[in-house]
Formats: C-alpha cells, structure tokens, sequence
C-alpha cells in the first residue's frame, strides 16, 4: 500500500477530510498501530486546514500529500505554494496562563507538534515541504 | 458522525458525545451547547467516553462553550476521557485546568 500520494489542485478547507481520512486508511492499511493511525489522522486534519485558513487564507489552492512507511512509522509529506510557514517554529500558547485568558488560537499546531515524533521544514521553490513522522508510542 | 445523548442522573443532566469532533462536526456540537448552556442547568456533566477523535477545532469549541457556561452559571464537568481525546486534553495543557473525572459516577459524586 504504502508508499502513496494524493493530490488536491484547487483545495479548500471543507474538503480536508480527503486528507485526513485517507492518511487514515492508508496507515490501517498499512498494518500500522491503530494509535499512530489515529494520531496521524489528526495531524492531516491540522495541518491542512492550517494551509486552507492560514496559507491560503481561505481560497482554493493546490496541496500535495505524500505517505511513506518509516520503520515502524510513516511519515507524510505535506506540500502546498502558500507563503513560506514553518509550523515548528511556531509559539505554542502558554499553558500557564488560567483558561479564561488562553488564547484559542495556536491550538493545531500545538497538538502536531505534541503528538508527532519528528518534524522537518523546508523551502523548495515556490513551495512548503514538511515532513512528519509518527512512531508507535507506548501509552501512558 | 457526531451524535450527542442526554440522560438525568439524579436531577443532573448527563450529555454523551458520541462519535467523531472534528471540524465538520463542529457546528453540530455549537448548536447543542448554545441551546443548553443557559443557565437553567447547574451542572452539566460531558461524558467523553464514545467520542473516538477530538481535533483542535473541536476543543476550540469546548473551550468556548466553557467560557460561555461560566457566564451563565452553568458547570461542565468532563469524564470518561480516554486514548485520543485523553492524549488531545492533555497535549493542549488542559488536563490540569478543567474540572476532569474518570467516569460519570466521580463527576456525579463531585461536589
């Protein structure tokens, strides 16, 4: 099954489940853990929606994903030609700070940076490559 | 899908979410926390324990209807966290902030 790609020209955000739910399917597919199944789908689902919202601001615009076995893992490609964002460089919301005052933003990629294993991001071009692994974990 | 289920334990209304909350099934979950939290409901007690996957846009909105509870006098308690969602709660930082029990027996118990 693995490796496989799919590929999204004029991409919107109500669409980012053709993402998320076959980076799922193909995880399951795989024989891969239900937990790093579970937890890639979410990630896809972050990730796209922050390149729909955030880097396209809204309008249509092509994203490319790539599936890759990595050891025991897998690892997603994600590419899009929004203006360059690298999502680990990113703040997370300060976690100290009571609710009432936290901000809601920055969520998504708190959670992908949390539940993902390794994270790379590169320039190519006119385009965002990011690279995510996830590994099994043991649950705690 | 995303369904949501309410029972009264003991006067105290217990909803169970059901399903996925991700984006798609945001509104969904918006709709029924607008319309319960009112004020009329002391306690609401959100059991976690069917919901299968929580995304980001989905805890945008629990955090919400959190605020919005607490202006209008209404408590929501959460329990029955486990796997994803537990992972989720825990990885925004949220675990130690809102008012979580194991299951709907501790949050009925809860004073």
């Amino acid at each position: 099954m693995l490796p496989c790609a799919i590929e999204i020209a004029d991409f919107e955000a109500t669409r980012y489940a053709r993402f998320s739910a076959y980076a799922r399917e193909a995880a399951e597919q795989a024989g891969l853990p239900q937990e790093v199944a579970e937890r890639l789908e979410l990630i896809v689902e972050e990730l796209v929606l922050n390149i729909a919202n955030h880097g396209y601001h809204g309008n249509a615009g092509p994203v490319a994903m790539e599936l890759h076995q990595d050891g025991p893992g897998i690892r997603v490609r994600l590419m899009d030609q929004a203006p360059p964002f690298d999502p680990d460089a990113q703040v997370s919301p300060d976690c100290s700070l009571p609710l009432s005052e936290r901000p809601l933003g920055g969520l998504g990629i708190m959670l992908v940076k949390g539940l993902s294993d390794d994270m790379k991001y590169h320039r190519d071009g006119d385009r965002n490559v990011l690279d995510v692994s996830v590994r099994p974990r043991v649950t705690d | 899908m995303l369904e949501i289920v309410e029972q009264q334990h003991d006067g105290v209304c217990v909803a169970s979410l059901l399903g996925k909350l991700d984006a798609d099934r945001v509104p969904l979950f918006e709709e029924w926390s607008n319309r319960r939290n009112d004020g009329v409901e002391k306690r609401i007690i959100l059991d976690f324990s069917g919901l299968t996957y929580l995304s980001s846009a989905g805890l945008r909105a629990i955090l919400t209807a959190n605020r919005h509870a607490e202006r209008t006098g209404t408590a929501l308690l959460f329990c029955g966290l486990g796997g994803m969602t537990r992972q989720v709660f825990q990885t925004a930082g949220l675990l130690a902030y809102l008012p979580v029990y194991p299951g709907v027996k501790e949050a009925l118990e809860a004073k």
